[in-house]
């Protein structure tokens, strides 16, 4: 079992790596650079004083030294300055690390306990109306685009009602309030509904096909029992893993969603680091939300083998 | 049935909460704020290093400059109280402002002015709204506390501009090593008009009321800068009173006027210095060397009736790129009106004829087909542009395509001179327009490769001429010729639709904007009457 989660961790480091160095890529590949993007265009930049700044920021050296020297820092625990403000990566990313946390903790949580009853409701009479309703239901909201139901919400409970706040966090300690919370978090909720709840329906009518069910059901029990008894445990496994790979398409959505509603996040820090060109930042960005991916599927592959026996030999 | 039972609990409680946390409503007896509207966290609260929009409007109230322009652009003494150009000796002698005190109660000196200017052009603070144009300085003395003579290696009238940087207190941003990181940037103090309170990074800089300022104390007891990346949240929260004034989208501000909060606003537009071009390359193409050509193509657009049809009215109609609301313009040149038919009658003059009827013209067995380079924008108004530019040219026998390009990549293209026409804004602050048309002004911004000694002369003759009648004489000579010559179009300046609470008054837009003046929101305050 060690053995096996070293091995994860070793393949999960070696995967971080590589992003790294595919952002670092595309970054050189990308057009202008934070001078230019600072100039605006309007070219007001001499010559002298632009070579003075390429030595400054190390621009002027090898890309293959500039990206060697960026993993040296790293490995000191330093993860640069931003090109933008010259502050800290690590200082920026700390002050914004807890607004996209607890979004993406709330959304989780939510698409997790309203899509296992959704799902197990449709599993109970598959094919039955309820069944298909629900399906309709979710899809439908799948295909909403965030930005526009963000707009919608935004008008309806912050302008037209006034119940809650239009954007920002509220907090002036970073810790944002639950009220400001409320709308970002539907907004990255719903889409994940049809996904999750199809997904819990598949496996509890897939685990209360096998025998065991078959002699529940002849001992008496109802299906609802049967579902909650045993389809639940069966189905677990899997959506411990599901739970892990929702992780990366959550941080994806927050972007947007940090975007729409001024919450100053990660999401919102790594879209102004893309436009920027301001590569320190793109990096750390990377590196936290890449580890935060991994940590989730490290963590759904150690439950699924704790859970079952097979896995953890195998 | 007893976890559905439970997760309605959940949900009861999650929404219940939301409520209790939201009924804060903003209070009218309170301190007189007003909200306004930035686009982004400015890049540091340094006020010299990286400067860039939104620290310009953040440093323009924290501290005072030298001196700063009035809405028409006119520089007027700000923290200088006079000042004094020497030609003979290129010099500029400033005399400062008697008794003005930073935030902290310490007296402003000449040796604050010395500091600031030094820091600014250290390479490494990346200061560009203000450090290029000092690069001629060669000497920097202050003689007494109250008098800073600047010494340049060639002088020009527009030097002043420079000296609109803001003055930071030598005391304390100069006891910091590094001036990103300071102490000073986590709570910089100035000798403006407001003082800084706090900074909330993505949100907000809040701002207080200067008692203490030497200009008086403003009406207003608090300013908010509030950041809005999106311009949707941005209109939203001047619906709901978040924010009481905003440059917004024209389309955004049509939609204000028809909201049913529209009584509550003020809505009016004010003239930028701020220009549509279209740049004809005269080199690696055949097209654009013959003035006749470059003149053809701009009296083939019906520009009056784009601006009343398509753009809404907030626009007007240039005859060279000195702006007509200026005071440098030429009284007598007119811009090119619509005449697609002496539009045709240029182009066959110039030897472009459509001798296989195929509706494009040819010269010389080549065909007139050409590629209009416009940049990606999230406005809409842009593209609706090039496709009426590509649609008029080809009404006279061009054959058009349009090529659109994100920012960074035209800017490429254009350094590399690899485009046939361009079309971009450009802003002005002075009249000075060395840099977009002079011959030896290649790696500046004259991408279009103009080399006329004529323009030449008089370019020179704007730039460096002391006396103002001479100077406006130049100016209008130099317009005169650019419109006959045409190597850039001026197709439109743009009007900026500005909303603002109806109960704000004293608000007097600059070219710049509504906050890019010396007045702007120390000018402001708050009128009940007009409920």
């Amino acid at each position: 079992m060690l053995r096996r989660i070293v091995s994860r961790l070793a393949t999960g480091a070696l995967t971080l790596l590589l992003v790294t160095l595919l952002v670092f890529g595309l970054i050189q590949l990308a057009p202008g650079d934070p001078m230019a993007v600072q100039d605006d265009g309007m070219e007001r930049l001499s010559a002298a004083d632009r070579a003075a700044l390429e030595a400054y920021y190390g621009f002027d050296r090898p890309v293959a030294v500039q990206y060697a020297s960026w993993l040296g820092r790293l490995l000191r625990g330093d993860l640069g300055n931003s090109i933008r403000d010259r502050r800290p990566v690590a200082e920026k990313i700390g002050e914004r690390l807890s607004v996209t946390l607890s979004l993406n903790a709330m959304a989780l949580f939510l698409i997790v306990t309203l899509s296992v009853p959704i799902g197990a409701a449709a599993a109970l009479n598959p094919g039955s109306v309820a069944d298909r309703w629900s399906a309709t239901a979710t899809y439908l909201l799948y295909a909403v685009p965030i930005f526009w139901a963000a707009l919608l919400l935004q008008r309806l409970f912050a302008v037209r009602l006034g119940w809650l706040p239009l954007y920002g966090s509220g907090g002036v300690t970073g810790i944002p309030r639950v009220a400001n919370m409320v709308l970002p978090v539907i907004c990255l909720t719903y889409g994940g509904l049809a996904y999750v709840s199809r997904f819990v329906r598949a496996n509890l009518l897939e685990s209360t096909r096998f025998e065991t069910i078959l002699s529940a059901r002849a001992r008496g029990m109802t299906r609802f029992a049967i579902l909650v008894r045993h389809g639940f445990r069966l189905a677990a496994v899997p959506m411990l893993t599901l739970a892990g790979f929702l992780i990366p398409a959550l941080f994806a959505g927050s972007v947007i969603v940090e975007t729409v509603f001024q919450l100053p996040g990660l999401g919102w820090l790594f879209i102004d680091a893309a436009y920027q060109r301001d590569l320190p930042v793109l990096l750390g960005v990377t590196l936290i939300s890449g580890a935060a991916a991994l940590a989730g599927i490290l963590f759904a592959d150690v439950t699924y083998a704790l859970a079952d026996p097979r896995v953890r030999r195998g | 049935m007893k976890l559905a039972q439970r997760l309605s609990w959940v949900l009861a409680l999650v929404c219940l909460t939301a409520f209790c946390a939201s009924t804060e409503t903003p209070s009218n007896d309170g301190p007189r704020v007003v909200r306004m509207h930035i686009s982004q966290d400015p890049a540091s609260l340094s006020l010299i290093g990286k400067t860039d929009l939104n620290s310009e409007i953040f440093g323009m109230r924290l501290t005072d400059a030298l001196v700063q322009y009035d809405e028409k652009l006119t520089i007027r003494p700000l923290l200088a109280e006079s000042w004094e150009f020497s030609e003979a000796d290129k010099t500029i002698t400033f005399r400062l402002r008697d008794n003005v005190r930073w935030h902290d109660g310490e007296p402003v000196t000449s040796a604050d002015v010395v500091f600031t200017i030094n820091k600014l052009r250290e390479p490494e603070t990346e200061n560009l709204p203000w450090a290029p144009a000092l690069d001629k300085l060669v000497k920097l003395e202050n003689p007494d506390e109250r008098t800073v003579i600047a010494t340049y290696s060639e002088i020009k009238p527009d030097a002043l501009d420079a000296w609109r940087t803001p003055i930071l207190p030598e005391h304390v941003a100069g006891q910091d090593e590094d001036l990103f990181n300071g102490r000073f940037v986590e709570h910089p103090i100035g000798c403006g008009p407001f003082k800084f309170v706090h900074y909330i990074r993505g949100q907000e800089i809040v701002m207080e009321a200067n008692d203490d300022y030497w200009g008086g104390r403003p009406a207003i007891d608090r300013l908010e800068l509030k950041i809005f990346a999106d311009q949707q949240t941005a209109y939203q929260a001047m619906m709901t009173g978040d924010l009481h004034i905003m440059v917004m989208a024209a389309n955004l501000w049509e939609q204000a006027r028809e909201s049913e909060r529209a009584a509550a606003f003020e809505f009016t537009s004010f003239k930028r210095y701020s220009v549509y071009i279209l740049g004809w390359n005269q080199n690696n193409n055949p097209f654009f060397g013959d003035p006749r050509v470059r003149r053809a193509m701009v009296l083939a657009l019906d520009r009056e009736s784009f601006i009343e049809n398509v753009a809404g009215g907030m626009a007007h109609v240039g005859a060279t790129t000195f702006p007509p609301s200026s005071d440098w313009v030429a009284p007598d040149v007119e811009p090119y009106g619509y005449d697609p038919d002496e539009s045709r009658r240029l182009l066959t003059e110039a030897g472009w004829v459509d001798s296989d009827g195929d509706g494009v013209r040819e010269k010389d067995g080549l065909r007139l087909a050409f590629t209009l380079m416009v940049p990606k924008s999230s406005q809409q108004l842009t593209s609706w542009i090039a496709d009426w530019e590509q649609q008029s040219w080809l009404d006279i026998g061009a054959d058009v395509s349009v090529e659109q390009l994100e920012w960074q990549t035209l800017r490429e293209r254009r350094k590399d001179r690899d485009f046939h026409v361009l079309a971009q804004t450009l802003q002005f602050t002075n009249p000075d327009m060395f840099d977009l048309y002079h011959s030896t002004a290649t790696d500046r911004y004259n991408f279009w490769g103009n080399d006329d000694p004529e323009i030449d002369r008089l370019l020179h003759a704007v730039r460096y001429t002391f006396d103002p009648d001479r100077r406006l004489a130049e100016m209008h000579r130099a317009q005169r010729w650019l419109h006959e010559q045409e190597p850039v179009t001026a197709v439109f300046f743009f009007d900026a639709p500005l909303i603002y609470d109806k109960r704000l008054r004293g608000v007097r837009p600059s070219p710049l904007g509504y906050a890019a003046s010396i007045h702007g929101p120390r000018d402001w305050r708050w009128s009940d009457d007009a409920g």
